[in-house]
């Protein structure tokens, strides 16, 4: 009960710093959770395709995945509307006549039933696959693991299925074993050096769908086809494209994509009138601008002219004869000049001009244009603070939950080891405090024996604590260096840095302890008639104790600091500091607030340690 | 050599008539920062060994002036002071006094016994001897049960008490006591000055015992010096004649009501004169 009692003052203010953590994590979270809400550059995009057709197997009724309308849509092939005529009915569509539906892609190899990788003479990975007229589903699983050259397990979704890798089907029993869900390679996959640009097939796959590409030119069955059944990799397929939306008038230019809030600079967007394809890029007049021409040559006799981006008015910005435009002002050297065949206008509303008036009975469609789907993180900025990975300030549960993992990551023997870490620059903050003890004990003695002494080298004790300890590192770093001594794996540039930093507050503590005396107590030893030495060993030393002890306490905190502030200048990778900084650059804000905790801890046992000698040499103290 | 082995032989043999101390016309200024303050002037007094004289007066008198200008805590300004026919400092190095202050002043960090050994280790006696006085001195004041107690642990009784051990552990030939029973209650106050008159006979210790309480003054002494105050000075010397031993009927004899109540007399005529 007693001891509760001690305790549940801690408890309370440990409560409350955990309880306050939630707001202020929040609080400085909040502007980069809203940013990835509402920045439509973090936001998820989609690629609107034309779709092609579920089923082949009738040329003149083709099945598609969701309902048609022929308002919105239209059927196209090679580029080109349908030149047939067709109707639409529900999910499908009824062509009046046959005609040919599907270009080929060459496969290698015909099925026989046992075949389950096919070569393919192109990268057809983005296209349709047809089994006997019938489209497949693709679908993979990959694992989280990235083959680093030593790896040979790798965690799945599931255990069935084929596995593939880097071009080839694995043999199970031969290649690979499975435990649980955990795939077991024989042979470890080659690292895959460019990390960033890393395609899916670097790493083990697992075939979920009807196929999987093991990698661009490879095509791996979940079950072999049947002998005799026809392998169809479409190059070009009739699919259901978008229409513009907008009047057809011969006058209007404007018109809106179907869906949501394209993206701008979407190199991939095809937009058509009729069969031909609008550029997406500019194009770039036949002259440079130099700052003095204003006329210009382009290879079209119509588009939106644009400078640096801006679209000029024609009649006012510009005059056009031909393909020749005559600017009002020059414009200046270096400017972008372009011609669009069409020009994004509003990407929010998806609002594009074109350079011509498509003519009546013309047809404006897409076959495919990214639009911002929906924000990456989730739907409110509650949902995308607690999805950003690396928040300024984590949740404090965060932390307590990450602490023991990240205490128990790297095994004691590794360098890695927070504790280990812990423990060396606990030794460097003991080193630096005796040493810095010994200095500071030393001064105040000769200070108190020696007055003129302390005129003298006080002031140089105070101005020694203006030196900026960053810049006394390198220095000392150099010194050390020029005696032998290897920086990066010693104790000493520490310790020395430490004692620099707690030597201070000691030689004030003991030199103002050693003088505070009670001077009743000073009396009674001059009525003994007693030496300098024995009021020294009998009465100042006593004295000074409880502003010495409150001093080293100081001084302790001081040490560590020191400490490390070296290990990270140094770049002591056996100590604390250095894995700070290591977070630092990692980005990693929870194992930096592990490391801050954990650092505190160790300032706050190191002052308890000292109030711990204190309690066992001057016990009378807290007493008296 | 031969002329101080005179002096000693001198105050041995004439014990009670010899001053012990002798104080001619001295004067004390400190150099305050609102100037000069006399504290004492023309202090002229003599103590005989073996006398326990009581030095009172208002506060601002100089008492405490007086007593630390004998233990040599303090230099007179002008004037000459005797102890045991030398100089202060000389007396002082010699270990002729013990100084009893008005607080206990014990080194929190020692043992109540170890307290007591304080002068002794400093006057290098030897280990044995500082073991038996110790433990003589503590059977004396009636602490021997709390030699090993630490000072926090004690009452503030106790404490005095401790420090009365310490100052008579090196058997000094002069006490010097500043108001040492001040802070006790009145009870514990008469125990101790019945204690301390009895170690007084005991040892027979010259004593100069400062105090503003009147009671105290004519119970302990064999002579009242009452002193007047800005700048001290002594205004008035009573003889106490009561009988020895002294015992706690004493404070009801008639006699110390009418001793009493001529010190405090003095003491109210010291009130009109200098107010």
């Amino acid at each position: 009960m007693e001891r509760l009692k001690r305790v549940f003052p801690l408890l309370v203010v440990l409560g409350a710093i955990f309880a306050l953590g939630y707001p202020v994590a929040f609080l400085l979270g909040y502007p980069q959770a809203k940013n990835n809400l509402e920045n439509r550059s973090r936001w998820e995009q989609r690629v609107v395709e034309a779709q092609p057709p579920r089923d082949l197997s009738d040329p003149t009724t083709l099945r598609f995945d969701g309902t048609l309308n022929p308002d919105e849509g239209l059927a196209v092939y090679n580029r080109a509307p349908l030149t047939v005529d067709y109707r639409v009915e529900g999910d499908t569509l009824h062509l009046s006549e046959a005609t040919e539906l599907i270009t080929l892609n060459e496969i290698v190899g015909a099925a026989d039933g046992d075949k389950r990788l096919f070569r393919v003479n192109v990268d057809g990975s983005e296209q349709p696959l047809y089994l006997d007229g019938r489209r497949l589903d693709g679908g993979y699983d990959m694992p989280p693991e990235k083959p680093d050259g030593d790896r040979t397990t790798f965690t799945f979704t599931g255990s069935d299925g084929a596995f593939i890798l880097r071009g080839e089907l694995l043999q199970p029993g031969e290649d690979y074993t499975m435990d649980g869900n955990t795939l077991v390679l024989e042979e470890p996959p080659p690292q895959w050096l460019q990390l960033r640009t890393e395609p899916d097939w670097a790493r083990p796959l697992r075939v979920t769908g009807d196929y999987a590409w093991a990698n661009e030119r490879t095509l791996v069955f979940q079950e072999p086809p049947p002998a005799g059944s026809t392998i169809e990799l479409a190059e070009d397929v009739i699919r259901w494209a978008r229409r513009l939306i907008g009047p057809i008038d011969g006058d209007n230019r404007t018109f809106r994509f179907p869906q949501g809030e394209i993206v701008p600079g979407d190199a991939s967007r095809r937009v058509f009138v009729d069969d031909a394809l609008l550029a997406t890029e500019g194009h770039e007049p036949r002259e440079e601008t130099d700052g003095e021409r204003v006329r210009f040559t382009f290879p079209a006799s119509d588009g939106v002219i644009t400078l640096n981006g801006e679209p000029l008015t024609p009649g006012e910005d510009y005059d056009q004869n031909g393909t020749v435009v005559t600017l009002a002002d020059p414009p200046a050297r270096r400017s972008t000049l372009r011609q669009h065949d069409y020009q994004v206008t509003d990407s929010r509303q998806g609002i594009v001009r074109l350079g011509t008036a498509p003519a009546p009975g013309s047809l404006v469609w897409s076959s495919r244009y990214k639009i911002y789907d929906r924000p990456r993180c989730g739907t409110t900025v509650m949902e995308c603070f607690l999805a950003m990975p690396q928040p300024p300030v984590p949740l404090p549960h965060w932390i307590a939950t990450r602490a023991p993992s990240y205490i128990t990551r790297y095994p004691f023997e590794s360098q890695q080891n927070v504790i280990r870490s812990a423990l060396y620059t606990a030794q460097g903050t003991i080193l630096a405090l005796l040493l810095g003890g010994a200095i500071g004990l030393l001064l105040a003695i000769l200070f108190v024996f020696i007055r003129p002494l302390e005129k003298a080298l006080f002031p140089w004790v105070i101005a020694s604590q203006t030196v900026p300890i960053i810049a006394l590192v390198p220095m000392l770093v150099l010194i050390l260096a020029n005696l032998g001594v290897t920086i990066q794996t010693s104790l000493l540039p520490s310790a020395l840095i430490g004692a620099y930093l707690s030597f201070f507050p000691i030689t004030v503590g003991a030199t103002k302890g050693l003088r505070s005396v009670d001077p009743l107590k000073l009396d009674l030893m001059r009525s003994y008639a007693a030496n300098r030495w024995q009021v020294f060993f009998k009465l100042r030393l006593y004295e000074a104790m409880p502003l010495l002890f409150t001093n080293f306490k100081v001084g302790a905190a001081a040490s560590l600091i020191g400490v490390l502030v070296s290990e990270t200048e140094t770049s002591n990778a056996k100590g604390l500091g250095y894995a700070i900084v290591g977070q630092v650059q990692a980005g990693s804000a929870t194992d930096l607030w592990v490391l801050f905790l954990v650092s505190a801890l160790m300032g706050i046992l190191f002052v308890s340690a000292v109030g711990w000698v204190e309690k066992l040499v001057a016990p009378w103290v807290r007493k008296a | 050599m031969s002329g101080e082995t005179v002096q000693q032989e001198r105050t041995t043999q004439s014990a009670m008539n010899a001053p012990i101390i002798g104080i001619d016309n001295v004067e004390k200024v400190f150099q305050g920062d609102a100037g000069e303050v006399v504290a004492l002037s023309e202090v002229s007094m003599d103590i005989a060994s073996g006398e326990l004289i009581t030095l009172i007066g208002p506060s601002g008198c100089g008492k405490t002036t007086l007593l630390r200008l004998i233990a040599d805590l303090e230099q007179p300004t002008s004037g000459a002071i005797r102890v045991n026919g030398k100089a202060p400092t000389d007396a002082r190095a010699d270990r002729d006094y013990a100084y009893v202050f008005q607080a206990p002043v014990l080194y929190e960090w020692r043992t109540v016994k170890r307290n007591v050994k304080l002068p002794l280790e400093i006057m290098g006696v030897s280990k044995r001897e500082q073991e038996a006085r110790a433990d003589r001195l503590l059977g004396m004041v009636g602490l021997a049960d709390f030699a090993e107690s630490l000072p926090w642990q004690l009452s503030g009784g106790m404490q005095q008490r401790v420090s009365i051990a310490r100052a008579l552990s090196f058997s000094p030939s002069i006490l010097l006591m500043d108001e040492p029973f001040g802070a006790l209650d009145e009870i514990t106050r008469e125990q101790m000055q019945l204690e301390l008159l009895r170690i007084w006979r005991e040892t027979g210790t010259t004593t100069v015992f400062v105090t503003h309480s009147i009671p105290e003054a004519v119970f302990l002494s064999t002579k009242v010096v009452v002193m007047s105050p800005r700048p001290g000075r002594i205004y008035e010397t009573i003889e106490i004649d009561l009988p020895q031993p002294r015992t706690a009927e004493t404070r009801e004899s008639e006699r110390f009501f009418e001793l009493s109540t001529e010190v405090r007399e003095a003491m109210r005529r010291i009130e009109h004169e200098f107010n």
